[in-house]
């Protein structure tokens, strides 16, 4: 073997490598993604009855497979969901500008559950429950499409 | 233009055609034989339609296994406080109390004209209130304990999409509740479980799909029923991002009061809830993709 096929044989493998390291790179910048992107799930786990609690979340960027990130269910999460949500973004969000239109998707639509007034059950349940005060404060109650009790 | 035609067209009278509408140019589309049935117009920014090829449905065995158990009736109160209900899934989240249903059985739906108009409360959507959840719920028990075999739970909040706070936008009929205990102090997590949850879905996906709910056709609400079927994704209709979301053909009874009601995967994912149908084209249920106006709401109540 020559020189010359050394040397080209090196090159060809610094170039594999070298394209390996990028497409490596390539898929950590996709997994460590601030914030998901439009095309990427987010997925919740199942969890069975009075199992550890177990928050999971899984990316699929790449559309194969997924990535998942355990979390440690401390709130703290990876910054998938973690940035809050302003009016403004909330309204960038709904630019694409589906049903933005007056009459555009409404009419002609019948809700499936509520058109009906029901004999309701209500009664025989406690009306004032315990609330868990440990758990409150996960939620972000400056929403402003919220309601609460 | 195409979606009012969709409303204002007569179903029967398109079906043998596939006409896919792609902003002022329309395809047309020789269909199988199966996908006849299926014909309609669709619009470029309906995103997503499926064929279903194939179906079950029926009862959910008493009393109910997990995931069952997770999948409840949501008592509640409408804006003019008359007693309804519709049906919600506890999701596993940190709060370890957060159910997924429909917008529309938690708020009327804003009637905001434009975007102009956000912001000024008299088109907002007005709340519904004393919400009461009843995981596994069976009303034909003849006792309080067979009836809510893992007790009830009361309301701390509730949230909806933005679109559907100012627009009663029927492609973000999507909302959250979270939850407080139970009379013996236990999280809906603790008591039922939780199913997982998809948002952001590439909705081109085809899978088996499990749907569930309380229609009130069937013994007026008190048992659950679910179906199952392949969904076959029947258009490729891109952009498929953000619209409608989920469609395929109804499944028996699960009508009225299935509103909220779960539509999963085979790993237990909620991809959607049932939302709504057409009256002309009532074989057909809805559910919303859930994009990041979902994840909004979700964040404000895991």
């Amino acid at each position: 073997m020559s020189i010359g096929h050394l040397a080209r044989r090196q090159l060809i493998l610094g170039l594999v490598v070298l394209a390996a390291l990028l497409s490596g790179s390539a898929v950590f910048l996709t997994m460590t993604a601030p914030k998901a992107k439009a095309d990427n799930d987010i997925r919740g786990c199942p969890v069975s009855p009075a199992s550890t609690l177990a928050v999971c979340i899984a990316t699929n960027a790449a559309g194969a497979g997924g990535t998942l990130v355990n979390e440690s269910g401390n709130g703290v999460d990876t910054g998938i969901m973690g940035t809050d949500w302003t009016l403004a973004e909330l309204s960038a969000a709904t630019a694409d500008g589906v049903g933005l239109t007056a009459g555009s998707a409404t009419s002609g639509i019948l809700p499936s559950a509520p058109n009906a007034n029901l004999p309701v059950d209500q009664t025989e349940f406690p009306p004032a429950l315990p609330l868990n005060p440990s758990l409150a404060g996960n939620s972000i109650a400056n929403y402003p499409f919220r309601s609460s009790r | 233009v195409a979606r009012h035609a969709m409303r204002t067209s007569s179903a029967p009278s398109i079906g043998k055609v596939l006409l896919v509408g792609l902003g002022s140019v329309s395809v047309l589309v020789a269909t199988t034989p199966q996908a006849v049935a299926e014909a309609r117009l669709v619009g470029a920014n309906d995103p997503v339609y499926w064929n279903q090829t194939s179906f079950n449905g029926g009862y959910v065995n008493t009393p109910y296994q997990w995931p069952d158990i997770t999948v409840g009736r949501l008592n509640y109160k409408d804006e003019n406080g008359a007693p309804k209900y519709c049906t919600a899934t506890v999701i596993n989240t940190e709060s370890q109390a957060t159910l997924i249903t429909a917008a529309h059985c938690l708020n009327s739906g804003g009637d905001a004209p434009t975007t102009a108009n956000e912001g000024d409360g008299a088109y907002a959507g007005k709340w519904h209130s004393d919400f009461l959840f009843i995981p596994a719920y069976d009303g034909t028990k003849s006792t309080l304990a067979g009836r809510a075999p893992y007790g009830a739970f009361s309301w701390l909040g509730a949230s909806v999409t933005y679109s559907w706070y100012w627009h009663e936008n029927y492609h973000d009929d999507i909302g959250f509740v979270r939850l407080g205990l139970n009379a013996a102090n236990h999280t809906p997590l603790y008591e039922v479980g939780g199913m997982g949850y998809i948002l952001n879905e590439d909705n081109s996906v085809q899978r088996w799909t499990y749907v569930q709910g309380h229609p009130l056709s069937y013994n007026n609400g008190v048992q659950q029923r679910y179906a199952d079927g392949y969904l076959d994704r029947l258009v490729n209709d891109t952009p498929a991002k953000d619209g409608d979301g989920y469609e395929y053909q109804k499944v028996g009874d699960l009508t009225q009061g299935a509103s909220g009601g779960p539509w999963y995967t085979g790993n237990m994912e909620i991809f959607t809830v049932f939302s709504y149908f057409y009256t002309y084209q009532a074989d057909r249920m809805h559910g919303s993709y859930m994009n990041a106006e979902a994840q909004a709401a979700l964040k404000a109540e895991q």
